[in-house]
């Protein structure tokens, strides 16, 4: 499965992963801009306007009636993050035209269409987006950063992250906060739209069966955007994070209704720069595994809880641990995790069958990658902004030679940042 | 228009093809009365499961005359025990030694156990057979799993979405065991005993009850000799399944209740009392008719901004039928005097042509998306497995549903007294809407 660049004369790249293993084909555009609350929430806002109609297609019914006519086909616009950059990305999911009942219906050509439609005739009031497209989605925006709360394990892993990144962009969410989302206003949002489409660096891919239309098409459609890039370089974001440094590890207690206790900790680590191997290692058999140190022995050998699991943010070099466990239960759960990363700090007690099963597994995700049409085609585009290694081959070498000791030296650099516990209420534990 | 049989060997085993969708699968047999599909793709990972006909529903059961009545929550405390073997080691390490990832589930009509691996697939698929043929439940290790699941059962209670699903299944059914949560309760759970889990394991894992369903670089003989290995022929006498009598109508209208939320959750059932396996490729359709995002009932709630998150589903199994309509909303009750409004229209005049259409396209290819995963390929066989459909037909099933059928089967299932709401509301503001309690 071969990926095949191509830079546009407007600065677009685009990346093709050509196969013929699905039935439907995948293609997205990312942009990248500078990660600010005020623009976590004009492009939030922006995005979801974008999806509630277009100039030919004025409201959501109509819009998702031709996508229907489309099969289905499902156009997303969505916003996220990628270190300390945000992304703007706008999605397209469809069947492949050979399995339409109808003959000759190129449905790839007719889904780019509808993404130039809904990018570049959105519905304006002259130098301003809809008004009431605009206000309505703010309003849903601040609904949905108020119920952050509704899920615990999801609400306490933000609050962590937000303590450990604090006064960084990394701490801002995608949607930014409920006071950048009050500033949006119709004109604000609709000049977003003109900076991302215009001035922030372009990544497009397309996933599926590349055949000579479809290939028309994508270069038709590509080197059409209208972009400034004469004379100027397109706004490039500095990927790199400056993160917040701890003397000693802040410990946080936040009373929430709740029938059982969260307890996230941040732990920073240290890595030799674009090397993810060993940190990924270390995870999966501190705790991102059902074999895991974490999972079986806080979980299955003491029974303290449902789930105790790590997560490595490679990028970062962070590693984050969330257990939901019994309010009185969070000082045995925690003397038990430092105690296996006390173990793990010595090669000699990492078994050669426990790093072979942890590589096999790591192996086993990348070798998996190439069966999703868009999977693939996402991580392509992630690790491609980053700077990281995209050669799935070079990936799985490079984790057939981590050793122990490689695995050990990450465990004695962790560092317990930010101690997080969501503790109940004195009503909601009685 | 049915898959094609084109070989019918000794063993039982029959290719299966669909030209249109450029698929085959072979489904094997066994003396036993186990059931096995296999899917060949050209896919790096290959992914197994082997399930039974036995979920949280199946609390009542009658086998080789005796009646049988068990804890809430056991199928799910016995799919957790499955994973230990014999000298106390847990099974995960076995499918890890072997790159496998494994996981199991339980819901209402099923219990799963499954696997995905990219190399040495056979030795896998034997750790997956022996695992389940292999119980191991002693007070110790049944002891253990009681605070495990504990922990599961209050992180589940703390979730709104919990609260909103399980409240509108007692909304709408008064007696059926779906009003439980799949887990039991912790009270519940406390009664489970060794002999409690080999009387349900012996009662439901029976190879007539249950099917293999593999999708990968696989092959079907190679499998079929695994099984023959490790499975006798003989065949075993069927479980009793319980039937659950409920009334046509809803239990009670509307059950709210109160959580540490930002904005009011809603969740709109219509119970579908009459359906049937014949009728189930027409709900989909009748479903996405009604509620799907390009219809007029969506718009009118979205574009008035009477909901702000939106979701639909359609259930057809076993235990139940129902069709549900869910998001947050400042009005939850305005959402259902339009769902009733809906329901009364349809259940009159059907639905319009334009929107069956509509739904029939979405559903078509929805359902042709389904063969580019091996993991939905595996589930929707053993979903075909469950309701005796044809899954590489499914996608020309839906082909030929026609306007007829939608709107006969609209008539017949859809009535507004089999329509339930469970709401759930930010703690200090239940008494904003409309002053209803």
């Amino acid at each position: 499965m071969k990926i095949i660049e191509k830079v546009y004369k407007n600065g677009i790249t685009s990346a093709v992963i050509d196969t013929k293993k699905f039935k439907k084909n995948y293609f997205s555009l990312t942009y990248t801009l500078p990660m600010t609350e005020s623009n976590a929430s004009n492009a939030s806002a922006l995005a979801a306007t974008l999806e509630r109609g277009c100039e030919k297609y004025p409201t959501v019914t109509l819009m998702n009636r031709h996508l229907c006519a489309l099969y289905d086909a499902s156009v997303g616009v969505y916003v996220s993050s990628c270190v300390n950059a945000l992304l703007f990305r706008v999605v397209v999911n469809i069947i492949d035209g050979k399995y339409a009942l109808e003959k000759d219906f190129d449905l790839f050509y007719e889904s780019l269409e509808f993404v130039k439609e809904m990018l570049f005739s959105p519905l304006t009031d002259g130098a301003e987006l809809n008004p009431a497209y605009v206000e309505s989605e703010k309003k849903r925006l601040s609904d949905i950063i108020k119920a952050d709360i509704n899920n615990k394990d999801r609400y306490a892993v933000k609050r962590c992250s937000e303590i450990a990144y604090e006064g960084t962009p990394l701490a801002i969410g995608t949607r930014g906060s409920l006071d950048s989302v009050s500033s949006v206003t119709p004109r604000s949002a609709y000049e977003m739209l003109k900076y991302i489409t215009e001035k922030c660096a372009c990544y497009a891919v397309f996933s599926g069966d590349f055949t000579e239309d479809k290939e028309r098409a994508l270069d038709k459609f590509l080197s059409e955007l209208s972009r400034e890039r004469e004379g100027k370089e397109l706004l490039s974001v500095d990927i790199g994070a400056t993160l917040p440094s701890f003397d000693k590890t802040k410990e946080v207690i936040e009373p929430v209704s709740a029938k059982q206790g969260r307890m996230v900790l941040s732990y920073s680590y240290e890595s030799d720069g674009k090397s993810d191997v060993a940190p990924m290692l270390f995870d999966e058999i501190f705790g991102a595994s059902p074999v895991s140190r974490l999972f079986m022995n806080v979980r299955e050998r003491l029974s303290l809880c449902y789930y105790c699991a790590s997560g490595a943010n490679i990028m970062l070099s962070r590693m984050l641990v969330r257990s939901g466990l019994d309010f009185e239960k969070r000082d045995e759960a925690m003397a038990e995790i430092k105690r296996q990363i006390g173990l793990l700090s010595e090669a000699k007690n990492i078994s050669d069958e426990e790093l072979m099963m942890a590589k096999k597994s790591r192996i086993s995700t990348y070798a998996a990658l190439k069966d999703s049409c868009s999977q693939y085609a996402d991580w392509y585009v992630m690790r491609r902004i980053a700077g990281y290694e995209t050669d799935v081959d070079a990936i799985i070498s490079a984790i057939e030679a981590v050793s122990a000791e490689d695995v050990a030296r990450i465990a004695r650099s962790l560092k317990l940042e930010v101690s997080y516990f969501l503790n109940g209420t004195e009503g909601a534990q009685a | 228009m049915k898959g094609q049989v084109t070989e019918l060997t000794e063993n039982k085993m029959q290719i299966l093809k669909n030209g249109f969708v450029c698929e085959e699968m072979t489904k094997i047999t066994h003396k036993s009365g186990l059931e096995i599909f296999v899917m060949r793709k050209d896919f790096a990972s290959a992914y197994a499961l082997f399930g039974t006909r036995y979920g949280s529903f199946d609390n009542v059961f009658t086998l080789e005359g005796e009646r049988v009545s068990v804890p809430h929550g056991i199928a799910h405390f016995l799919e957790h025990k499955m994973f230990e073997t014999e000298d106390g080691q847990d099974t995960f390490e076995l499918f890890s030694e072997i790159g496998a990832d494994a996981n199991a589930y339980t819901s209402t009509d099923r219990t799963v156990y499954l696997f995905s691996c990219t190399e040495d697939f056979y030795s896998a698929f034997e750790v997956l057979i022996k695992m389940v043929l292999t119980p191991v439940f002693t007070k110790e290790n049944v002891n253990k799993e009681q605070g495990i699941i504990a922990q599961e059962i209050k992180m589940c209670e703390d979730r709104p979405s919990n609260t909103l699903h399980y409240n509108l299944m007692r909304a709408m059914y008064e007696k059926n065991p779906v009003r439980i949560p799949i887990a039991g309760t912790v009270e519940s759970i406390a009664r489970i005993t060794p002999e409690l889990l080999y009387k349900c394991y012996n009662a439901f894992y029976r190879m007539n009850n249950m099917a293999i369903c593999v999708c990968g670089d696989v092959e079907a003989e190679k499998i079929l000799s695994i099984v023959e290995r490790y499975i006798p022929d003989e065949k075993s006498e069927a479980v009793v399944f319980e039937e659950c009598e409920d009334t046509a109508a809803v239990f009670e209208p509307v059950i709210r209740a109160e959580a540490e939320i930002a904005k009011p959750l809603f969740s709109i059932g219509i119970k579908l009392c009459e359906a049937d396996n014949e009728s189930s490729p027409a709900l989909a359709v009748l479903c996405e008719a009604l509620f799907g995002t390009s219809e007029d009932f969506y718009g009118e709630v979205f574009e008035n901004e009477l909901v702000s998150s939106y979701n639909y589903y359609y259930e057809y199994s076993r235990p139940c039928s129902y069709f549900e309509v869910g998001g947050d909303s400042l009005s939850p009750d305005e959402v259902l005097s339009k769902v009733k409004a809906l329901a009364a229209s349809v259940a009159e005049n059907g639905v319009s042509r334009e929107a069956f259409e509509r739904a029939k396209r979405k559903v078509y290819a929805d359902t042709v998306r389904i063969f580019d995963s091996s993991e939905n390929i595996a589930e929707e066989m053993f979903e075909s497995f469950l309701t005796g459909e044809s899954f590489i037909d499914s996608a020309e099933r839906y082909r030929y549903v026609t306007y007829e059928e939608v709107c006969a089967l609209a008539k017949r299932v859809i009535a507004p007294e089999r329509i339930a709401m469970s709401a759930v509301y930010p703690r200090q503001r239940k008494d904003d809407e409309n002053g209803q309690q």
